[in-house]
């Protein structure tokens, strides 16, 4: 099946072109009302304020072909070296490799096989989701999606470790690409998962635009935990466009921690649901645009119900003339009392040029909460670099030194060794780079 | 060791130096006093290189150099040192990887190899011990948290650490209790050498009855007006500033 999408001419589409072969009934279902939303819904634009600082106009250069090809790609990349891991590696949105399945706890089923127990569970997550033009595309492509199970009181103690590379010069296609892939996950009652998933690209070289679709959806049922860890390391001419659900029911935990280095288009819409009383999330992140990178999260916490805690921290770095953006967002349905909630946003701006737009928001609809939000913008302080210049140390060195002080109060809360340490050697070798 | 020669500075525009000279030879402790506006932190930032402190007349030669060609990384690494009045905080920095920074900054300068993870962090473990300072210190952010008194001595472990030639210290007394003082003070003196020299900046003379110096300088409105030795601070002690003002300018 070879699929070009234009996106300025989504009329010409035809929905057979996109069924699977094997698709059900339910899956054709939820096929079809994609394709309706993504034919008829605007395109993203500037003049929205949901896309307001994203660069989109690429979306109006012709064709962009489904990769479909499961290549070789080399990855250059640096990858962590768990001493035990499960591992998923995905090239332009095609799992590539075997999925090692001596963890009985674990389960992946590609969408077309699931049964209808896990039909429900799929239904379920995707019912929450609050889809824009992407997300439709992403559904509407149905064959690079698979669900991950954790079954019931399950410990899982090895990392799931998912690999995405992005490597346009696999297909030797002379036209725009389009990778995308979905990842629906169920942690099932008192189970555990620690999850990491890490974004590389080889699109230096190209001419044409790989767009890379990605969607995450987590499920954490009664009393599930979740450690994830996103980190978004694409090279600087990467387009993605990517999401985290996440759906939370009574007593589970969400954990994460957010590392976004910035491309062309790089963004992530984080949404957090809380489905039912006394769940909780600790949610962090780190940005590090430079060049001309931009990078753009926005988060989304619904405090659908009493009981529940959320701890947000996102902190940004924006060198050159990079441009970050930071939407987070905190609402509070009118049955969530006692909720508890702290959002702070923190950017360190190292030139004039450099460029930020954060936004807290708060929507507060219930009387008896606790919530605080803030955000600050600053550069570096003059003082602290006289310090350190002053005990011998040279400006370009302190200046490093201080950037990672402005971010490494959240890497090293970070309690898996192996990834903190990836992290911080990451990062100490991202910011040695900039003036 | 450094000659001083009708320094004049400015601070955003504003005159506060005002033909300053000096000679601080090898092995040498010279205390600085004055009152307040006096010019005396300005020496010591100028001296160091602040951004904002302009020298705009005079000379410095500090071991054979001309010290204004320099920044101020550099200046650290020729060997001055000055111990801050108001040391900076800054979290998310460790102390101990600040410490290790600008030790191998410095011997890389002299060109030393720098000193293993673990060789360092015994000497700091040592040296941290003899300023009283708890090793816990050495992991928490630069100064973040730390007293008046902990930040003083945590200039002081610096001190030690980088070996300068010329120290100068800002004002190192102030915020101590008597406890902390002697500590300091004895830091200080256990750092003295035939080759380093000290500059000694103080309100009080306290603080020199801890640390003895050879001599005294009475700095007024941005020059130094008399010149003594330890029982010069005495003086100023008994009869207060006030009594400079009436002293007659030496040539």
């Amino acid at each position: 099946m070879t699929v070009a999408i234009d996106f300025s001419q989504r009329d010409k589409l035809k929905l057979d072109d996109f069924l699977l072969k094997s698709s059900a009934g339910w899956l054709a279902g939820n096929q079809k009302r994609a394709f309706d939303f993504f034919c008829t819904l605007p395109l993203p634009h500037r003049k929205n304020e949901h896309w307001k600082y994203n660069q989109v106009d690429f979306l109006n250069s012709g064709d962009f072909i489904l990769c479909h090809q499961a290549g070789q790609a080399e990855h250059k990349s640096q990858s962590i070296n768990f001493e035990n891991s499960i591992k998923l590696d995905f090239v332009n949105g095609i799992l590539v490799n075997q999925f090692n399945d001596d963890e009985p706890a674990l389960q992946l089923t590609r969408i077309d096989k699931l049964n209808s127990e896990q039909q429900a569970l799929l239904q379920q997550q995707l019912a929450q989701q609050d889809k824009n033009i992407f997300a439709h595309l992403n559904q509407l492509i149905a064959n690079n999606a698979y669900l991950l199970e954790v079954k019931a009181n399950t410990i899982i103690d090895k990392p799931v470790y998912i690999r995405h590379i992005s490597d346009p010069g696999l297909e030797n296609s002379e036209a725009n690409q389009l990778a995308v892939n979905a990842l629906y996950v169920s942690v099932s009652a008192n189970s555990q998962l620690t999850l990491i998933e890490q974004f590389n690209s080889n699109t230096n070289d190209s001419e044409n635009t790989l767009l890379n679709l990605q969607q995450s959806f987590i499920q954490l049922a009664q009393n599930a935990h979740c450690k994830h860890y996103r980190l978004n390391l694409e090279d600087a001419n990467s387009h993605q466009v990517s999401e985290v659900n996440i759906n939370q029911m009574k007593d589970s935990h969400y954990k994460s921690f957010y590392l976004g280095l910035g491309s062309k288009l790089n963004r992530t819409d984080i949404n957090l649901a809380y489905q039912q009383e006394h769940a909780s999330a600790d949610l962090s992140g780190v940005y590090l645009p430079s060049g001309n990178e931009t990078i753009d999260y926005h988060t989304n916490i619904q405090h659908k119900n009493g009981h529940c805690q959320t701890n947000e921290i996102f902190r940004g770095i924006i060198a050159d003339q990079a441009k970050a953006t930071f939407n987070g967002k905190i609402h509070i349905f009118p049955q969530a009392q006692k909720s508890d909630a702290y959002l702070n946003n923190k950017n360190l701006l190292l030139t004039n040029q450099a460029e930020i737009n954060t936004k807290p928001e708060l929507e507060i609809y219930a009387d008896d909460v606790s919530c605080a939000h803030g955000a600050t913008v600053a550069q570096l302080d003059k003082k602290s670099l006289y310090y350190l210049q002053s005990r011998g140390i040279g400006l370009k060195k302190a200046k490093t030194m201080l950037s990672l002080g402005f971010i490494n109060e959240l890497i090293t809360r970070i309690d898996n060794e192996v990834i903190r340490e990836f992290l911080l050697s990451l990062v100490d070798k991202r910011m040695s780079h900039i003036d | 060791m450094l000659t001083i020669d009708n320094l004049h500075a400015t601070v955003d525009g504003k005159n506060i130096l005002k033909g300053l000279s000096l000679e601080v030879k090898p092995g040498e402790v010279h205390a600085i006093m004055g009152p307040n506006g006096s010019g005396k932190s300005t020496l010591g930032y100028a001296l160091s290189g602040r951004e904002g402190y302009e020298v705009t007349d005079g000379k410095i030669n500090f071991k054979g150099e001309d010290l204004l060609e320099f920044e101020t990384e550099e200046r650290a690494q020729k060997g001055l040192f000055l111990a801050f009045q108001y040391p900076v905080e800054i979290p998310g920095v460790s102390n101990m990887e600040f410490l290790k920074t600008s030790v191998d900054a410095v011997r890389s300068y002299q060109n030393k190899e720098p000193l293993d993870a673990v060789t360092f962090m015994k000497l700091a473990r040592e040296k941290s011990k003899e300023v009283n300072l708890d090793q816990n210190f050495l992991k928490r952010g630069v100064n973040e948290g730390f007293s008046g008194g902990e930040k003083k001595r945590n200039e002081i472990l610096q001190m030690m650490l980088l070996e300068p030639s010329l120290c100068i210290l800002d004002e190192t007394d102030s915020g101590l209790d008597i406890d902390a003082l002697q500590t300091v003070a004895d830091g200080v003196n256990a750092c003295r050498d035939p080759n380093r020299s000290f500059i000694v900046v103080t309100h009080y003379q306290r603080l020199l009855d801890y640390i003895v110096p050879d001599y005294v300088h009475v700095l007024s409105d941005g020059k130094i007006i008399k010149t003594g030795g330890k029982e010069l601070a005495l003086e100023l002690e008994e009869k207060g500033y006030s009594w400079i003002n009436t002293l007659p300018e030496e040539a």
